[in-house]
């Protein structure tokens, strides 16, 4: 393997990475800039052999902006499940010839994952501040309705 | 997490996903090639690979990466392909070298330029 062919897939794996990262913080809202989101993912990729190594990303975009750790980690946390299931069904459609237990295996594996994935996606926590901001939006839906929010 | 679950947000991500792991993958097989298994494909470099990414991915990130992914692979060239251990761990070991230090040449200057900044 020649130095150039290295680097050059090197590039191209590091440069769709940088996107995905890139586009799951857009659709959070917790967009970077192209110097944030470059280092955080270049201390990301360096620590990435560290166990929990992959959430070096999101230390740096929480200390260089505005962008709260767990937000971002849910970003992280997309990209690997996403990464899993990718390498299970590849296993599940695959397999291993002297490991015939791999493909079920994997089949079980990746649907866990996807459920997992499903309810991690669709899980809201009830926070201190949404609860009094979800009785704002309650008020106001009933004070449209019933007028009862007109004392307070 | 709610605004990630839309279906074509995970949609283009798989698709992201998938050719990272294909650039992964080539770059496997690349190695392979190159340390004398001459006959090591796209299919073989992806199923070794994946298996070891896989079971890594899946203790959590508990475990190093580093030593676990090498001996796995080597298991799964064995198994699959018939690849002798030796060769297996010539393999994952020359890609771990490879693939570390051209991430190290990617990675360090970016970050070296903007830590500051």
């Amino acid at each position: 393997m020649s130095f150039a062919e290295a680097l050059g897939l090197a590039v191209a794996y590091l440069a769709l990475k940088a996107w995905q990262l890139h586009l799951l913080l857009r659709n959070l809202g917790a967009e970077a800039d192209w110097r944030r989101l470059a280092l955080a993912f270049a201390v990301g990729e360096l620590a990435l052999t560290l166990p929990f190594g992959l959430f070096a990303q999101n230390w740096v975009l929480a200390r260089t902006g505005r962008a709260p750790f767990g937000e971002t980690a849910a970003a992280t946390v997309v990209m690997l499940l996403v990464e899993i299931v990718v390498v299970l069904v590849f296993l599940a459609v695959v397999g291993i010839r002297g490991w015939p237990v791999v493909r079920p295996a994997a089949i079980v594996a990746a649907s866990a994952l996807c459920v997992l994935m499903a309810f991690v996606l669709h899980f809201e926590p009830r926070r201190a501040g949404s609860r009094s901001a979800s009785a704002g939006r309650c008020c106001t839906a009933r004070s449209r309705r019933r007028s009862i929010c007109s004392a307070a | 997490m709610r605004r990630l679950s839309h279906l074509h947000v995970l949609g283009v991500n798989v698709v992201i996903a998938g050719a990272y792991l294909a650039a992964l993958a080539l770059a496997v097989m690349a190695v392979g090639r190159h340390v004398g298994l001459e006959r090591f494909g796209f299919l073989m470099a992806a199923t070794t690979y994946a298996f070891a990414l896989a079971v890594v991915f899946l203790t959590g990130g508990l475990v190093s990466q580093i030593g676990t992914v090498e001996v796995l692979g080597m298991s799964a060239a064995q198994a699959a392909f018939g690849i002798s251990y030796a060769e297996g761990l010539t393999l994952m070991l020359a890609f771990r070298v490879v693939w570390t230090g051209t991430m190290w040449l990617c990675n360090l200057p970016i970050v070296a330029l903007l830590w500051r900044a």
